[in-house]
Formats: C-alpha cells, structure tokens, sequence
C-alpha cells in the first residue's frame, strides 16, 4: 500500500486544528475545575453535541457498518442497544447526578458512604472501563492508519497514542469539549451525507437497498446454493444471525449495552460540564437526538457497503490461488475498514480522505475523552482522596492527571498491539459489561436505595468488577482469541448476565446484613441526599476540597 | 441546623407533590423503555421465526421494522419525559428553592 496523498493533507490539516485548539484551552484551563469540568460553563446545545461526540466513536461508526457487512441484522442489534441505554440516563442518572457531584461519578457515590475506600472502588472500575475501551478505539485508528498511510500497524498505534497524550494533558477538559463538538459535527453531517449518497444510488427507496444488499451477500448465496427457499435465504441476512444464536450472550449482551452506558465514566463526567441539572437533562436530550440519527445512518451505510462494495474488486485483496472469492475476508484492511471503502465507492478519493480523517479525528477525540476519565480517576479520586487524603495541593492534582495521562496512554499502545485482530464493536461491547457490572450498580443503588451502607457498596462493586473482568479474561474473546489457547475457560463471550446480576446481589446482601453503627449513620443521611438529588437544594455534603 | 432545614423541605408540599410525580413518571418511563428494549432481544434470542417474517412484498422483514420501532419509541419517550419535567418538575423545583432565599 503506498501514501494516500489526499488522505496525508485532510488529517494533517485537522491535527493541525485541533492542536491549535488545545493550545488555545491550554492558555484558559487555569484551575482544576477547568482541567476536569471546563469550568462546568458550557451550554446544552454544545454539551449535548460533545456528549455525542464522546459516545459516537469510531468503534460504532466502523465497528456497526463492518458488523453490518458481515452479518447484516446482528449490527443493527448492537446500533439499537447502543442508543436503548440513553433514555434510561435521562430518566433515572442526568438530574441527581449533576445535583450530587462535582467532577467524577465517585463524588455522588461518596455522598454518604465512605470516602476512601469507595473512591478506590470507583476509581479501579473507571481504570477497567477505559481500559477496554482504549483497545478498540486504538485498533481502529491502528488499522486506518495502516490502511492510509502503508505503515505498519505499531507505528500506526504508537502514532494515535502519542497524539492523544498530547491532546489530554496539554488542554485538559476544555480543549477535548471543543475537539468533541468539532468532530461530534463532522462525523453527523459525513455518515448523514453518505447514507443520502447510497439511499440516491437507489432512487430513495430502501426496498431497492435491501433488495441488492440480499442479492450479493455471500451468506444469501451460500444460503441459496444449500437449497433454502428465497425468504429464508433473505432472513439469514436481515433476520437475527450467529451473533445471536446463544440466548445467554444476547441477554447479557442487552443488559450490558442497556446498563453500560449509564456506567461509562468519560460519559457521566459530561453532566458536570454545565451548571444546573435543567442544563443536564436538555443536553441529554439533544444527545439522544444525535445519536439516534447517527446510529440510523451507520446502518444504512452498512448495507449500502454491502450493496456497493461488496461486488467491486477494488476493495479486495486478490484472491489467493484455488480458493473461491470471498469479500468478507478479502476486504482490504479487515471488515472494519467497509465504510470508508463506501465513502470511495459514492464520492470518489476526496470524499475517502475526509471520512478517513475525520473517522481518525474521531478516535483521537474519544480516546482522548477517555483517558481524561481515567486520568481524573487516579488524581482526583485515588491521589487526592485516597493516597493524599485531600491535602495535595490542585496543582500536585493536575500534575498527577498529567501523568497518569501519559501512563493510560502508554499501556494503551501495548494493549493495542497484543489485540491487533479483535473486531472493534465487539471489544466496545466488553468495555460496557465492565461499566454495567462495576459502576452502574453502585451507582443506582447509591442514589436510589435507602438501606445501602458502604459495606454493600464496597462488597457488590468488587464483585462485579472482579467477575466481569475475569470472565472477559477467562472467555473467547481473551483466552482464546488473544492467549491462544484452544478452548475458553468461561464459554460466553458476554458475561453480564452474571456479573452484573453478582453485583446487585452483592450490594443487596451485605448492605441488608450490615448492622454497624456506621451503617446506620449511613442510611440516616440518605434523606439529605434525596432532597439534593431531586432539588440541588440542601447540603453539599460530599466531601470536596475547595480550589 | 442543616438537618432541620431538610426536614422542612421534606415536609414541604411542593416537595411532596414534586417526588410523587417524578417518582411515578421516572418509574412507568423507564419500565416501558426497558420493556420495550429487553422485549426486542427477547424475541430476537427466542422468537427468531418472528422477526425473520417478511414484510409485504420485497425483501424487508419484521425484524428490520421492529429495530426501526425500538428508536421510534426511544425518541418518543425522550420527548415526554422532557414535556413533563419542563411542565411539571421545574416549576416546583423552582418554588422551593424561591422560598428557601
């Protein structure tokens, strides 16, 4: 593969912009509340465009459209559970928590419950979460780049990451909110453009789509040539698939994507970045609007890849001798890379560059937003509260962020590179059984349940986020696609029924059988935080420094 | 002193009428999105058949509207939920923290 020219000059020009943006922030972020929260100053529209922005990665917008070229229905599953999460977020998490907390999800978790420990907690689940979700975000960006650019896929991964410690620890809150809504903004009006692109191939009629989506599939044809009727030679492609077929892993994969979202930490750290919780709720409004748009488009784009790119041997790799053609294996630079092969298909070289660019800019915002959260983790909740016990000063804080920033990004190159091969959608899917096991329950208990004490916290919240990650580590997806053994020790690829069922069991027990004069202490505090949670009125008990 | 302050508004109408709502809407919207969502993996885990039944003539399935209509369902209930907080929240929210200054 050789240097695609104007791929080179759209992604130096948007680096060079979001460098300067960060520069720009850089010069503004002058307190901690700035670094973390930007100052909590921004406006719904904005917020709820960067909420998209951070939620919107390029792990769906590739990871659904090559999920969709693969299997066709299974992607539109992960889209639609993708977005079932967000409602939830506005009913039951966006208003209570911008009430109760300041600048991490771990404020409103130690309203009441005690401080150090919970911290830790939360802290090594927002590590595990971000961890996860680093891998995929850095794959992605690894093989575009790859794909672009003709280096090898290191380079690539040692590119993003460095890219990405610069952005985060040079500008903080501030600078990543902007480069979101950017992006957030180009990512919407590309998929929106290319889906209107295919839908206009078609004459606007999805029937037609479909129509020649069923026509060329391999899986239809293979279908076809076993001897099954046309509609069900159709349904194998536009009915649910092999990613379904094990009703454990598609309920624990439905509880994960529902409960996840709600659990992702750079996600909850966006309710602090505007000032009241009316602000909160319509952010999540327009959010919800974007995403839901988004995630329609994506899948419209996935089956105008099959449709479009599929039959083109341009986008393949030659056929290796004696074998049969196959364009799921011989897509150049993996099924992930289908969408930006449609871009070419419908708007020819530039309009490639620019999807490819702003596809990067994407992941390099999100992983960003993500090592942002993982950074705030360590200095605010772990540092700060825990090792420091609130006497570090805000500047040893935000020198602590910085570090840890460039420590995320680090492992998160050598993570990337071991899992070089995983599909992207997939390896976001396990980063939201971690949220829903390890943060969402301690955090829906901590608001909702009167009767939870720091013991059942602490008990449940290590549960989960113990069983989550050793299950993930235990099953296909590491032991046996990473490791190399032959056969997984746990056999599901998902296992958030079970540990995210732990956790709620785990709270629940050892908060009920908690009989301390703590514990009491505890419960009795539960009213002022109802009436902070539901108001913002009443004490601001949660413990917190004052910059 | 801070306690007694919780206590009045605990005891406030306006709060009592505020949580009885929210509490009511919160719970009834966040069922019917769960059951809703869970309902279509439910199908999609067991009823495969279901969904894999064309839709009219062509190649559409009921599967591919039953997707459709889990996002349909998503944004209308955002828009009540947002109708009712703007309508019915916020101004009780507003009338306590206006006599709390």
């Amino acid at each position: 593969m050789t240097l695609d020219l104007p791929a080179a000059i759209m992604f130096a020009a948007f680096v060079a912009l979001t460098l300067g943006i960060t520069w720009w922030a850089a010069g503004r972020s002058t307190s901690a509340r700035d670094f973390y929260v930007a100052g909590g100053g921004f406006s719904s529209l904005h917020n709820g465009l960067a909420i998209a922005g951070d939620y919107i990665s390029a792990a769906s917008f590739l990871g659904i459209s090559g999920l969709v070229y693969v299997n066709g229905y299974d992607g539109l599953v992960y889209a639609v559970g993708w977005l079932a999460g967000w409602p939830l977020i506005l009913f039951l998490v966006a208003e209570p928590l911008r009430n109760l907390g300041r600048y991490t999800f771990a404020d409103v978790v130690c309203y009441r419950l005690r401080q150090a420990p919970m911290r830790a907690l939360a802290a090594c689940g927002t590590l595990a979460t971000v961890s996860f979700y680093l891998i995929a975000q850095m794959v992605g960006a690894g093989q575009l780049i790859q794909l672009l650019f003709g280096v090898p896929y290191s380079v690539a991964v040692i590119v993003v990451g460095v890219l990405m410690i610069v952005y985060v620890s040079a500008g903080g809150m501030i600078a990543t909110t902007w480069v979101q809504i950017i992006k957030a903004v180009l990512l919407l009006g590309g998929t929106a453009f290319m889906a209107l692109m295919v839908l206009a191939r078609f004459g606007f009629d999805f029937t037609a789509l479909f129509a020649e989506a069923v026509r060329v599939h391999p899986r239809v044809l293979a279908a076809l040539a076993a001897g099954a009727g046309p509609a069900e030679a159709n349904a194998t492609l536009l009915a649910p698939g092999p990613m379904l077929r094990d009703p454990v892993s598609t309920i624990s994969l439905a509880m994960a994507l529902m409960f996840g979202t709600a659990g992702l930490p750079h996600i909850l750290m966006r309710f602090f970045t505007v000032s009241d919780a009316a602000k909160a709720r319509s952010s999540v409004v327009y959010a919800i609007g974007f995403i839901g748009c988004f995630y329609v488009l994506t899948v419209i784009i996935g089956f105008g890849a099959i449709a479009l790119v599929m039959t083109d041997p341009h986008f393949m790799t030659p056929t290796p001798p004696g074998q049969a053609f196959d364009p799921i294996a011989q897509l150049r630079g993996s099924s992930n890379m289908a969408a930006v092969h449609l871009a070419k298909a419908i708007g020819g070289g530039w309009f490639f560059s620019f999807i490819s660019a702003v596809a990067l800019a994407t992941i390099l915002a999100v992983v960003s937003g993500l090592t942002l959260a993982g950074a705030s983790a360590v200095s605010h909740d772990l540092f700060a509260s825990v090792i420091a016990r609130g006497r570090a000063t805000e500047h040893d804080e935000v020198r602590v962020s910085k570090m840890a920033s460039l420590g995320l990004g680090l492992l998160a190159i050598l993570l990337a590179i071991a899992f070089e091969k995983q599909n992207v959608a997939f390896m976001v899917g396990l980063a939201f059984v971690i949220a829903a096991s390890a943060n969402f329950p301690v955090l829906m208990m901590s608001m909702y349940w009167s009767r939870l004490t720091t013991r059942g916290a602490l008990a449940g919240g290590w549960l989960g986020l113990i069983s989550a990650v050793t299950m993930l580590l235990l099953g296909p997806a590491v032991w046996r696609d990473v490791l190399g053994h032959a056969e997984p020790v746990f056999p599901y690829a998902n296992p958030g029924l079970f540990s995210i069922s732990l956790a709620f069991l785990g709270i629940w027990l050892f908060s009920v059988t908690d009989r301390s004069a703590a514990g009491a202490a505890e419960r009795r505090a539960f009213r002022a935080q109802y009436v902070r949670a539901q108001t913002g009125l009443g004490p601001d008990r949660a413990p917190r420094r004052h910059f | 002193m801070p306690d007694d302050d919780i206590e009045t508004i605990i005891d406030h109408p306006a709060f009592r009428t505020l949580i009885r709502r929210r509490r009511r809407w919160c719970r009834g919207l966040t069922l019917a999105m769960a059951g809703v969502y869970f309902g279509f993996m439910m199908v999609a885990a067991f009823g495969r058949p279901l969904l894999a039944r064309p839709l009219g003539e062509g190649p559409l399935t009921v599967g591919l509207l039953a997707g459709l209509m889990v996002v349909v369902v998503s944004f209308a209930l955002t828009a009540l939920y947002v109708r009712v907080a703007n309508r019915e929240f916020d101004p009780l929210i507003r009338q306590l923290s206006g006599e709390r200054r």
